[in-house]
């Protein structure tokens, strides 16, 4: 009797130590995934929530309270004023990338498919200005645009983003124009077609993806831009990341009034760059490590 | 004929538009780093000066502070983000539905902008009311009266933390995609051989990564390096000048202090270390390509 139930017992004991050895890894794993997007999500979710919260409920760390939409009324009335940061921002961005795109997709293709005469050092030399830091050119854009009268303006932010967003779009756009067979021209070409006709309605398509992944790109990197608004606005002008700062008072930040601009501020890039997920990982790494 | 010429049509409307808004700048930038100029006392460039401004940074006690500043800021940053990209890289390479979920959103810390996650740490540091103050004191009870930016170590540690939330979801998502496209045959054969799971990743992953750590870690320096908005919106370079970085410190030069010219030639020394530090990377880059 006794040695019958040992030998029940036996195994089970082997099978326990096993699934113990599986299972704490397995633990440990999940404890670490579930610690970095607390790491990571935390931070957002915590302004999202802040942004519902009444001014009383700002200086504590209640998740229970009765949300309101009063911060987001608050923020634009005349007093704030986001409407006029928001368009600002929309503005510089939407010009910059238009511009950006055209002239990238052109070089892109010039770059990609002829032979050019130090092509290898003019695309380092495009890439190099990124190693630069910007500050460099802000110092003579503030002086020329003092000149000018281009300081606080949208039409002077425009201008210096362009220098920041062209290198990296012919990157991006040659680097899938690269892959796409050059035959399909050729067939083309044969066919009759005039150049900037194979541009438009072969190779563009073809390209999308790789169009995408740039605008995306530089749409993220003009809309969150705030070194140059720093420097080169100050009332009219201003964008939003420069904006935020408006709401630093002599009695201390009005958080919720923050979180809320804040929140309408990230959500165009948040919900850009999930549309396009996919292709943006795909084409930045391939880009990167190709 | 026709398009030999139009090649080079193609190509201009792109380097017009470089040369004016980067070229140019920064050639002039060069000329006014040779120059002495004080936007407060005079509106047009002041006496020519040759390398002086550079000198006189070897000379100026705060530019070697802000030089330390940046060297740990650098430092620790990049290491930090490597070390933790490549953790989460193997945590998150596994092919499960809840993991996928997680890659899908990992992107978006990367839309975010800097700028405002500066604000909000400074919002969660906060001792009274901040989120992070109160979960770092409740679970780790001797740093609960921690006053987060106000010590200069602390400081320095609440905006390293901060530059890698930003960096990190991207670098992770090169790890992420580099592990998923290795061979899985490779760790079947250890798994056969009784490899343990450490020595699979320290004598097959992690050579294999080399060359994305490289790039990673290049991306990563030089990002660092760039840094800007987390600083003014989270420490303002203080206390003291102990997150006064290098980049923060030009800012600070040109447009609070309207030093121009020393601004200039301090800008130009950040960009002579950037470049040596990233040709530094690039040839080991190179000769490990050789090796293979």
């Amino acid at each position: 009797m006794n040695s019958q139930v040992n030998l029940e017992k036996q195994p089970k004991k082997a099978e326990n130590r096993i699934s113990i050895r599986k299972i704490f890894p397995s633990i440990l794993e999940n404890i670490s995934v579930l610690l970095i997007v607390l790491f990571l999500f935390v931070p957002l979710f915590w302004i999202f929530l802040t942004s519902f919260k009444p001014y009383e409920e700002v200086f504590t760390t209640s998740i229970f309270f009765q949300p309101t939409l009063e911060n987001y009324l608050a923020v634009f009335s005349s007093s704030f004023d986001l409407g006029k940061y928001y368009s600002n921002s929309t503005i510089v961005v939407v010009v910059t990338l238009i511009i950006t795109l055209v002239v990238s997709v052109l070089a892109s293709y010039s770059l990609s498919r002829f032979e050019i005469p130090g092509k290898q050092v003019i695309m380092f030399g495009i890439l190099a200005t990124q190693f630069i830091p910007l500050i460099i050119n802000v110092i003579p854009y503030f002086v020329m645009f003092r000149n000018l009268g281009l300081l606080d303006t949208t039409l002077g932010l425009i201008i210096v983003n362009l220098g920041h967003t062209i290198p990296y779009a012919i990157w991006l756009i040659k680097g899938f124009m690269d892959r796409i067979p050059i035959a399909i021209e050729e067939q083309a070409s044969i066919d009759g077609a005039s150049r900037l006709r194979i541009i438009w309605s072969i190779l563009l398509p073809l390209a999308k993806p790789g169009i995408i992944t740039a605008s995306v790109f530089c749409f993220v990197i003009i809309w969150n831009e705030f070194m140059f608004a720093l420097i080169l606005t100050n009332r009219e002008a201003v964008t939003l990341p420069v904006a935020l700062q408006f709401f630093i008072g002599e009695e201390g930040v009005i958080w919720n009034h923050m979180a809320a601009a804040g929140t309408l501020f990230v959500l165009p890039t948040v919900v850009f760059m999930l549309l396009v997920r996919k292709q943006f990982v795909q084409g930045m790494t391939s880009g990167s490590i190709k | 004929m026709k398009n030999r010429l139009f090649k080079y049509f193609l190509l201009i409307p792109a380097f017009i538009l470089l040369a004016l808004t980067t070229f140019y700048p920064l050639v002039r930038s060069f000329w006014i780093s040779l120059h002495e100029w004080d936007l407060k006392e005079t509106a047009e460039m002041g006496p020519f000066v040759g390398i002086n401004n550079y000198l006189s940074a070897f000379s100026d006690y705060q530019f070697w502070n802000t030089l330390k500043a940046t060297l740990i800021f650098t430092g620790s940053t990049v290491i930090a983000t490597i070390v933790l990209s490549i953790l989460v890289g193997l945590l998150l390479s596994k092919e499960k539905k809840h993991l996928s979920f997680i890659r899908a959103i990992l992107i978006i810390p990367f839309a975010v902008s800097p700028a405002l996650i500066g604000y909000s740490w400074r919002f969660m540091l906060n001792p009274d009311y901040g989120l992070f103050d109160q979960i770092i004191g409740f679970f780790i009870p001797a740093l609960s009266d921690v006053i987060w930016l106000s010590h200069e170590g602390t400081a320095m540690v609440a905006l390293v933390s901060v530059v890698v939330w930003i960096f990190m979801p991207f670098i992770s998502l090169m790890f992420i995609s580099a592990l998923m496209g290795m061979p899985k045959e490779v760790f079947e054969a250890a798994k056969v051989d009784g490899a343990s799971s450490f020595q699979t990743f320290f004598r097959i992953t992690l050579p294999m990564l080399q060359p994305i750590i490289l790039i990673a870690t290049i991306l990563t320096t030089m990002f660092t390096l760039k840094a800007f908005d987390p600083i003014v919106t989270l420490t303002q370079g203080g206390p003291g000048a102990s997150t006064s970085v290098l980049n923060f410190f030009i800012y600070k030069t040109g447009f609070q202090f309207f030093n121009l010219g020393y601004s200039a030639a301090l800008g130009y020394i950040l960009a002579g270390i950037t470049m040596v530090v990233v040709i530094v990377y690039m040839r080991r880059l190179v000769k490990g390509d050789q090796w293979n």
